[in-house]
C-alpha cells in the first residue's frame, strides 16, 4: 500500500501555468525517505484535448538553481484527454516503473505536454502564497534548455509524491522558520542544541537541521544525539548516542537560501525511549563564525517537547534559548515499529565471584569487572559466603557484613532532614521528577546516603528530594545527583538505627528464605540463625507482634545444646535446611507464621557450606558423615547413595573442614552432579561425577589451578554463559566446555586431559579350571562414516590383562603392569581386527586410555573373540 | 564373540571383583558415560574446564571464595 511520504498541498492563490510544446514545467522536492515512488499526483486541469502528456522524475543540479538534469529517472505517459478533467483536481498518475528515491536527495517533477498547443494544455495549478522548501517550482519555454525560477522562490506547484517502503518516517518536526531567519553561531566552543521527546520508542536513524554557512568555511560540523540529564538540558557530559561529521563548506551553497535543510544521517542508529528527553547537538572543531543554526518561526507556539539550549564553553553549561520561546528548526528521522524487532528481556544478570579480598561482577556479558569500593573491606581467610537478593549481593564474612548493591541508585545528602524516609518510602525529585523506592539510607539523621530503586527514566539531580513517611510526615532534603549501582555499603539496620533492630556482630553463611535474609555462622553464637523481617533485609528487630517481624532462634529439642550450623540450604519457600556439624535440621514454612522446625538427621551433618546442591526433583543431595547422601522432602530420610559402589569414599578422601572444601554443584544440562573435593593450600583435587541419568560414580581429577572453591549454576541472559561457573583456585571462573579437548590450566597452559576406563574383569572360559584365549578385538570409536557433519573420536591405546583370578586382573589393570597385549586405536569407526596376538588366562580386562593433549574420545563398542585354550595349568 | 559398552554405571569399589557387573567398571579416570561429541550415552573423555572469563578475579592467583549471581532491572 503506497503512503503519502512527500507533498505540497494546494493552499493558496492559484495562478494558471499553460503547460504545451516546449513549454516545461517542473516541482522540485527533498526526499523525506528513501523509497519508491508509485504515483504522483499533480494539482490542475487540462483544457480542450493536449493528447498524450509525460510526468517524469529527474534529478537536480544544485549548482545551477536546482533545475533538472540528465535523462529522466522515470517517465510516465498518460493520454490527458481521458485521465484529466477540465476543472481542477489532484490527478494521480501510477508509474509503470516505479523508481526509488533516496532521502535527503532533491528531485525535480516534470510535466509536459508535447502534443498540446496554446489552446490545448495542462494547467498545474501554481501555489503563489507561500513556498515549499527545499523544492523551487521552474518552468522552462525551450524544451529545457533553459530554466527559471517561478515567483522569486515564493511559488510552488502543488503536489504528492506516493511511494512504498517501511523507512523512514519522520517522527518530530519543527519545520516553520522565521520569515527572516537569524541564525545563531555554531562554532568550537559555541554549541547549540535542540532537545525534543520521543513519541514513541523507536530507533533514530538521522536528522534534518537548518543549517547554512557562508563561503569560506573550513570547519567540520559533528551532529550528534545525547541524552539529557535531570534537568531536561543536554548531558554532553555522556557518550553521544549517535552522531554524524560533515564539512560546513557543503553548506555554503544553501547560504542565499531562506530555509535551507540539510540531511545527517547517524551513523548508528539508537533505539530512543518513548516518553525520553533526547538533545540534538550541533557543534564545530574550528573558532570561525560561519556557521549557523536556523531557529523556528512561530514563538507563540513553541514546541512543547524540549527546548533550544545553547552553550558557550563546549558544553560544560547549558543555556535555555530565550527562556524556552524559541526553537531550532528540525525534522527527527526513524524507523518505526515496522520492521523493529521486539525484546521480550526486562532483566539483567550478573556474576559476582570473590577471591582475594576483591569483589568482581560481570559489567558486560562476557567482561568481569572489580567493585573497587569492596577491595580490601573482606578477609577471604576467614570464611565467607553471599547470596543473592532483591538485586543485591549479600556477604558474611565473620565481621565483614556487606552489600553490593545492583540495582539501587544513590543519592547523598548532609541532612537528612526531621522526618528521615523508611524502608519502601517513595522519593521524588524536585526537578528531575525522578522516583525511588528507598531499600537503605545509612543514618536516619544528619548526613545520610540514601540507596534505591529509581522507577522512573529519570535520573536525580542535584535537587530538593521529597516524600512521606510511614506516618505521613514531609520528607524533604538537598540530595546529589544520582550515582549509579553498582555500589558498597556496610550491612546495617536500616539507618543504623536501633529502631531496626540490630544485626549479629559476625555471620558466615546465608541465603534467602521466604523474602527472608537469613544468616548463621556466627562464631560467638554458633548454633544461632537469624532471619530479617520478610522483604527488608535491613530490619533485624526481633519480638514484633507480626507475622513478618525478623526472628531468631537455634536448631535444637527443647532443652538441649543446640548444634553448630555449618550450612544455610533454602528449598523455595517450602523449606529451609540448617546443616549442622553431627545433624540436620528444617524449618517448614514461616517461623513467625505457624512454620516448625525438626529434625531432619541426627546421624549426620553437612560437611560445609557449599557441599550441597538440588537435583532435578527437588531432591538435596550433599556430603555427609559416610560420603554422599540424597533426601527428598517432605517426609524423607536421608540416604546415604555412595555407600554401596564407594564404600571407603570418606577414609579414602580423608578430607577436613580446616584443609579442605567440598563443592556440590548440580549441572542441569548434563544431568549429573559434580563433587570437588579440593586441597585447599595447593588446590589439587579429586572429583566425581554423579550421573543422574546412569545412577554412576565417575572418578575425575583436574589440574591444581582448577582445583574448585565455588560454583554456581549461572542463568544468565547470553546462551554462551549459561554455564555451570567454577570458581578455582587460580582466580579464574572456568566451566565445563564440549568444544574443547584440553583443560585450560592457567599459567601452566593447556594440560592433557588424561583418561582411562577399564572393562572387567571378565571369565575367559566356561568352564572354571579352563583357561581362554582372546583372539580378537575389536574397539569401535565414535566416527563420522558416511562423512556427515558428526565428529569423529580420536585415538585411544588399549591394554590388555589376564591372569588367574579376577583379583590379579584387577591389580594389573591397576598398577599398569604386566601388560598382556597393547596397542592403540587410531581410526575411527570400526577398524577390523584391532588386536590378532593370542593371549591367554582365565580373566581377562581390558583398559582403554587416553593421555595425548588436543584430544578426547567416545566409544561406541568393544567386540571380543574368546576361544578355549586348553585347562589351567 | 562377546560385545562390550562402555560401564556407563561407573564406578564399583563395593562387590566381590568377579561378581561386579559389567556396567560397572572398577577403575576409571575423566571418563564419563554421555560422550562430549555426540553428547550420547557410548561413554567418553569428559569435558574439559575452560576459562569462561579473561579476568583473574582479584588480579592475582588466588581461590575465588565464593560466587553468585544477581538479577536486575534491565
Amino acid at each position: 500500500m503506497a503512503t503519502l511520504f512527500d507533498s505540497w498541498d494546494e493552499t493558496g492563490i492559484n495562478t494558471n501555468t499553460s503547460i504545451y510544446g516546449t513549454r516545461f514545467y517542473t516541482q522540485s522536492f527533498g526526499a523525506t525517505g528513501t523509497y519508491t515512488v508509485n504515483s504522483i499526483e499533480w494539482y490542475g486541469s487540462r483544457a480542450l484535448l493536449p493528447g498524450e502528456c509525460f510526468i517524469e522524475i529527474y534529478a537536480t543540479d544544485p549548482a545551477d538553481l536546482g533545475k533538472p538534469t540528465g535523462a529522466a529517472l522515470a517517465s510516465q505517459a498518460f493520454d490527458a484527454d481521458t485521465v484529466i478533467g477540465t476543472s481542477d483536481a489532484w490527478n494521480s498518475i501510477t508509474f509503470d516503473a516505479p523508481y526509488e528515491v533516496t532521502r535527503g536527495t532533491t528531485y525535480a517533477i516534470l510535466l509536459r505536454a508535447p502534443n498540446g498547443d496554446v489552446s490545448n494544455d495542462l494547467d498545474w495549478r501554481s501555489d503563489s502564497t507561500s513556498a515549499y522548501d527545499p523544492g523551487t517550482q521552474m518552468w522552462s519555454f525551450d524544451g529545457g534548455s533553459s530554466w527559471t525560477i517561478t515567483g522569486g522562490n515564493n511559488d510552488t506547484l502543488p503536489f504528492k509524491v506516493n511511494g512504498t517502503s517501511g523507512t523512514p518516517t519522520v517522527a518530530n518536526v519543527i519545520s516553520a522558520f522565521e520569515n527572516t531567519p537569524v541564525g545563531t553561531n555554531v562554532d568550537l566552543t559555541d554549541w547549540q542544541a535542540q532537545v525534543f521527546t520521543a513519541g514513541s520508542t523507536v530507533i533514530a536513524i538521522g536528522v534534518d537541521l537548518s543549517l547554512y554557512a557562508t563561503s569560506g568555511s573550513t570547519a567540520t560540523l559533528t551532529i550528534a544525539l545525547y541524552p539529557t540529564n535531570g534537568s531536561g538540558e543536554p548531558d554532553t557530559s555522556a557518550a553521544a548516542l549517535a552522531s554524524k561529521t560533515f564539512a560546513a563548506s557543503a553548506l555554503t551553497s544553501l547560504a542565499n537560501r531562506p530555509n535551507p535543510w540539510i540531511t545527517a544521517d547517524f551513523t548508528t542508529n539508537p533505539t530512543i525511549v518513548s516518553g525520553t528527553k533526547y538533545a540534538i547537538v550541533v557543534s564545530s572543531d574550528t573558532n570561525e563564525v560561519k556557521v549557523k543554526m536556523n531557529r523556528s518561526t512561530d514563538p507563540n507556539s513553541p514546541y512543547t517537547g524540549g527546548e533550544a539550549w545553547s552553550t558557550a564553553d563546549s558544553g560544560s553549561t547549558w543555556t535555555v534559548v530565550s527562556g524556552g520561546a524559541a526553537d531550532f528548526a528540525f525534522k527527527l528521522y526513524v524507523f518505526n515499529t515496522v520492521g523493529v524487532t521486539p525484546s521480550d528481556l526486562n532483566y539483567d544478570k550478573h556474576l559476582v565471584a570473590v577471591a582475594s579480598n576483591e569483589v568482581w561482577w560481570e559489567s558486560t556479558s562476557g567482561t568481569m569487572a572489580e567493585i573497587t569500593a569492596a577491595n580490601g573491606d573482606i578477609d577471604c581467610s576467614k570464611e565467607l559466603n553471599i547470596f543473592e537478593g532483591y538485586g543485591k549481593v549479600f556477604v558474611a564474612n565473620d565481621s565483614n557484613l556487606k552489600v553490593a548493591d545492583f540495582s539501587s541508585v544513590k543519592i547523598t545528602t548532609t541532612n537528612i532532614g526531621a522526618n528521615p524516609p523508611d524502608p519502601g518510602t517513595i522519593l521524588t525529585g524536585g526537578t528531575s521528577a525522578a522516583s525511588m523506592v528507598v531499600d537503605y539510607v545509612t543514618s536516619l539523621s544528619g548526613a545520610s546516603v540514601i540507596y534505591g530503586l529509581n522507577i522512573t527514566d529519570f535520573t536525580f539531580a542535584a535537587e530538593t528530594v521529597t516524600g512521606t513517611d510511614d506516618d505521613g510526615n514531609a520528607i524533604s532534603f538537598t540530595g546529589t545527583a544520582e550515582v549509579a549501582p553498582p555500589h558498597w555499603y556496610d550491612w546495617t539496620a536500616f539507618g543504623a538505627s536501633a529502631t531496626f533492630g540490630v544485626l549479629p556482630n559476625k555471620a558466615t553463611l546465608g541465603a534467602l528464605f521466604r523474602g527472608r535474609a537469613v544468616i548463621s555462622g556466627n562464631p560467638e553464637a554458633p548454633h544461632q540463625w537469624y532471619m530479617s523481617r520478610q522483604a527488608s533485609p535491613f530490619d533485624f528487630l526481633y519480638g514484633v507482634n507480626d507475622a513478618q517481624a525478623a526472628v531468631a532462634g537455634n536448631n535444637a529439642d527443647a532443652g538441649e545444646i543446640g548444634d553448630i550450623v555449618t550450612a544455610v540450604i533454602p528449598y523455595k519457600d517450602d523449606f529451609l535446611i540448617f546443616g549442622c556439624a553431627s545433624t540436620m535440621w528444617y524449618l517448614t514454612g514461616d517461623p513467625t507464621s505457624g512454620g516448625s522446625l525438626d529434625e531432619l538427621d541426627l546421624t549426620t551433618g553437612i560437611f560445609g557450606a557449599q557441599s550441597w546442591c538440588w537435583g532435578e526433583d527437588g531432591e538435596l543431595y550433599f556430603w555427609g558423615v559416610n560420603g554422599i547422601y540424597k533426601v527428598k522432602l517432605p517426609g524423607g530420610v536421608p540416604q546415604c547413595i555412595s555407600q554401596i559402589r564407594l564404600p571407603k569414599l570418606v577414609d579414602d578422601e580423608a578430607a577436613d573442614p580446616s584443609t579442605h572444601r567440598i563443592v556440590m554443584s548440580y549441572d542441569k544440562r548434563r544431568a549429573g552432579i559434580h563433587i570437588s573435593v579440593t586441597l585447599m593450600s595447593d588446590g589439587s583435587n579429586s572429583c566425581y561425577w554423579y550421573d543422574l541419568r546412569t545412577d554412576g560414580f565417575f572418578p575425575e581429577s583436574y589440574p591444581d589451578e582448577c582445583g574448585i572453591f565455588s560454583s554456581i549454576e549461572y542463568e544468565a541472559v547470553d546462551p554462551a554463559f549459561k554455564q555451570v561457573m567454577y570458581g578455582c583456585k587460580d582466580g579464574f571462573i572456568r566451566f565445563a566446555d564440549d568444544s574443547e579437548k584440553d583443560d585450560d590450566a592457567g599459567a601452566s597452559g593447556d594440560t592433557a586431559v588424561s583418561s582411562y576406563v577399564t572393562f572387567g574383569p571378565f571369565l575367559l572360559s566356561n568352564l572354571a579350571m579352563n583357561e581362554g584365549k582372546i583372539i580378537g578385538l575389536d574397539v569401535i570409536l565414535g566416527a563420522d562414516v558416511q562423512g556427515s557433519s558428526q565428529s569423529d573420536s580420536d585415538s585411544v591405546s588399549y591394554e590388555l590383562y589376564t591372569g588367574k583370578s579376577a583379583k590379579e586382573v584387577l591389580e594389573k589393570m591397576v598398577d599398569g603392569t604386566p601388560i598382556a597385549a597393547a596397542g592403540t586405536v587410531t581410526g575411527s569407526g570400526r577398524s577390523r581386527n584391532t588386536f590378532r596376538r593370542k593371549v591367554r588366562g582365565v580373566y581377562g580386562g581390558l583398559k582403554l586410555k587416553n593421555v595425548t593433549a588436543a584430544e578426547t574420545w567416545a566409544l561406541e563398542q568393544i567386540l571380543i573373540d574368546v576361544a578355549k585354550a586348553g585347562r589351567l595349568k | 564373540m562377546a560385545a562390550i559398552g562402555f560401564p556407563i554405571s561407573g564406578i564399583d569399589k563395593g562387590r566381590a571383583i568377579p561378581e561386579e557387573d559389567l556396567s560397572t567398571t572398577p577403575d576409571c579416570n575423566n571418563a564419563r558415560p554421555y560422550d562430549t561429541i555426540d553428547k550420547r550415552g557410548r561413554g567418553g573423555q569428559r569435558p574439559p574446564f575452560d576459562k569462561a572469563y579473561s579476568e583473574q578475579i582479584g588480579g592475582s592467583p588466588g581461590p575465588i571464595v565464593a560466587i553468585t549471581q544477581v538479577t536486575v532491572v534491565s
